[in-house]
This record gives structure tokens, sequence and C-alpha cells, in this order.
């Protein structure tokens, strides 16, 4: 089953994207200043971006 | 009069991370190993005196001042899903937790270009001997982070030819008695052992080959140990300046991996074609007890900067040195701990 995880933009950034939890995605991404955080709240907008 | 052997040491450390790096860590957000090293996290007190002061009359000192205070602690263990992915997280402390159990975290070290901290997850140290009434030894120092880590793997069926071994340094601030820590019961842990290995260097499978002897990987945060003492960096005790100052951050210096293997030699071997080349590519190395439980290091660009051949038991072999390099896309190091513990670095 595929994992998900929720990663929040650098520098306290608002955007919100939900990635696989692979490492080859997670990687480029973690280098880059994005770091996991909880589910956003509702009315928060979320990317859906498994390539990124 | 009875003795007291070090066999009887418990150590216990943080799992979790702390809040901050003055604020100690309770039982529960910390767990128990044991451990292959004596050595013990011995709490150092630098002092000065006043000899060199004019005003008293003579050379001598005549009164002594706490300066300072340091700890250290270094772990050696036969490595496990349990360690291995603990040491990554706080050694590399960039972490991302996915999974319902088995839990994997994957680490990279941190970024501060782009806004990530300078200052890696901190965690709480405890040795006790004969904790209780008849106590021995019960501390425990607060504020610790990770040096560096360093795995070696060997030829051969025993627990000694896969281990690691951490390196943690402190903030100074120790609670040297009655700590009020029950320490936990002993983590169970899934060994990682020598023989599950999987290995590609330069896009060279060493392991199918059957080529690998052994290798050594690791990573060094060169902590800046003298920048922890700034100027309201705290005390011993706080608010009271005799008790000697402690460090009010630990921050990574310029940090570096490391990676060398021994591999045998044979028609076709191209390490030192890829060494006059300078041929860059990745270096993945895997561990694994069962599916839920392993450790794989990714070096994501390497390129070899000595290569020697050798012999190791009058079987000509190679001895092979990488540069671990930054990759512009992945960095420079993915870590992943696949493991049945959850809340490591939380």
């Amino acid at each position: 089953m595929t994992e998900f995880v929720y990663m929040r933009a650098p520098w306290g950034g608002a955007e919100v994207r939900r990635v696989e939890a692979k490492p080859d995605v997670l990687t480029p991404l973690m280098i880059s200043g994005w770091a996991q955080c909880e589910p956003p709240a509702n009315d928060e907008e979320v990317t859906t971006n498994v390539h990124d | 009069m009875s003795t007291t052997r070090l066999q009887e040491v418990l150590v216990c450390f943080g799992k979790k991370k702390q809040s901050d790096i003055a604020n100690a860590q309770v039982a529960a957000d910390m767990w128990r190993f044991s451990k292959i090293n004596a050595a013990l996290a011995n709490p150092k007190l630098a002092t000065e005196n006043d000899a060199e002061e004019y005003g008293k009359g003579h050379e001598f000192p005549t009164a002594t001042f706490k300066t300072a205070w340091d700890v250290s602690a270094t772990l050696e263990k036969y490595l496990s899903a349990e360690i291995g992915a603990w040491a990554v997280c706080f050694g590399l402390g960039k972490v991302v937790k996915s999974g319902a159990g088995p839990f994997v975290y994957t680490c990279t070290p941190l970024i501060p270009s782009a806004g990530d901290a300078a200052e890696l997850p901190y965690l709480s140290y405890v040795e006790q001997i004969r904790p209780g009434a008849g106590v021995v030894l019960d501390r425990q120092a607060i504020g610790l982070a990770v040096e560096g880590f360093q795995i070696t793997v060997g030829s051969g069926p025993g627990r000694a030819n896969s281990k690691i071994s951490v390196e943690l340094v402190g903030s100074g601030k120790v609670i040297d008695s009655a700590t009020g820590i029950t320490v936990p019961a002993a983590t169970t842990e899934k060994l990682l052992p020598s023989a599950s290995l999987t290995l590609s260097i330069n896009g060279i499978d060493y392991v199918t080959n059957k080529n690998i002897v052994s290798l050594e990987t690791g990573w060094k945060n060169n902590i800046r140990m003298d920048a922890g003492f700034f100027p309201g960096s705290g005390f011993q005790t706080a608010g009271d300046g005799s008790t000697g100052a402690i460090r009010g951050r630990l921050e990574f210096g310029n940090r570096a991996g490391n990676l060398k293997f021994v591999a045998r030699f044979m028609n076709g071997s191209d390490e030192y074609t890829k060494l006059k080349a300078q041929t860059s590519g990745t270096a993945v190395i895997t561990l694994a007890y069962d599916a839920n439980n392993s450790l794989q290091l990714t070096w994501q660009k390497i390129t070899y900067s000595v290569v020697e051949i050798a012999e190791t038991d009058q079987v000509l072999t190679v001895a092979v040195e990488c540069l671990p390099m930054y990759d512009s896309s992945n960095g420079i190091l993915t870590a992943v701990g696949k493991t049945t513990v959850d809340a490591i670095c939380q």
C-alpha cells in the first residue's frame, strides 16, 4: 500500500503537499527545505504531486 | 567490600528528541540498550584559578573558579535496525516518518541554506549502576547531539562483523545524582548482520559478484563546540554563576561523509579505471533483518579518491576510498531506517 506524508514548503511557507513516502520522492523535497507537517486543516489547500 | 562490575551499567537515552537543549527527558521518552564499549559518559569540569592575578602578594593560587562543563559519550554496538534508525535520525537531523508499523524514517542532512536549522535534535543520556538504595552511579547528561556515526561491515558470521559506533557530544548540563529516572526495559533489537548486505557502488553490484570483503561508511557533523558558549548560554545551575557555564547550542560545522570498501580484485575490475576517469555514481548500502527491519544508506554521488591494490588473506584485493559529493537534485546522503519502533526522533 502506498504511504503518503504531508510536506510544508521551506521558510515557513504556506504550501502543503501530499506526497508519496518514497526516498526518491522525499529526498529532493527534503534537501530543498520542505519539512514534514501534520495533515492540514480542511480549509487549507493541498497539492498532491507524487512525481515532484 | 563488593566491587562493581562495569557490566552492571544501565544505559538509556532519548528515543524521542528533547524539546530544547536544556530540557531533560523523562524515562517515557527514552529507551535502553546494551553496548560493547566500556567507556562511560564522564562529565568534565574545567576550572581556573587566580594564580596570575595581582594584589595577592604571591604567585600562588588562592581560589578556584568553575569555568565550564563538558560531557561526551561513545556508543559502540552491534548494528540493529533500531540503533541504525536512531543514529541516522539524530545524526542527520532531517526526518520524515511514514508508515503505521513498521515505521520508515527517511533522513537527510539539514540544509540551512534551504531554511533548515543549524542545530541537530537533542537527547538526554542516562547511566546508572545499582540504582536505588545501594546506588553506585546515577546521572543524566542533558542536551547531547550526535557528532557522528560510523558503520563497519566485515566478512564473517559473527555479530562483530556488523557494528555501529555513535559519538555524542553535549551541552555540559548534567544531573549527577538522583536523576529520578527508572531505566526502561531493554530494547529488543533486530540485528542487521553482515550476511544480509546488498551493495551497489558506482554501477557495480559487489554482493552479486561475491567480491566485497569489507566496507566502512559514516557521517561526521564536526559540531562547533566552542560556539556553544555564547553570552547568555547558561550555567550548570540556572541563575547561579558560580556553577560553571554550559553550552546553549550545538551547531554542526563543516560536515562530511565517508565511504571506503575492500573488494576482491579480479579480471575486469574497473575501480582504477573509474578513479582515472573520475566516474561518479551512487552507492547504495542495505542491511536487513527482515522486511520490516532494515537500514539503507544512499550516497547520491561518489567518486573514487584512492584506489590501492592490496591483499587480504593472500587474496588480491582493491581498497577504495570514495569521496561523497553533493548532487544538485538529491543532496549527499539519504538514509532510510525501517523498524517496528515508533516515535524515533519525534
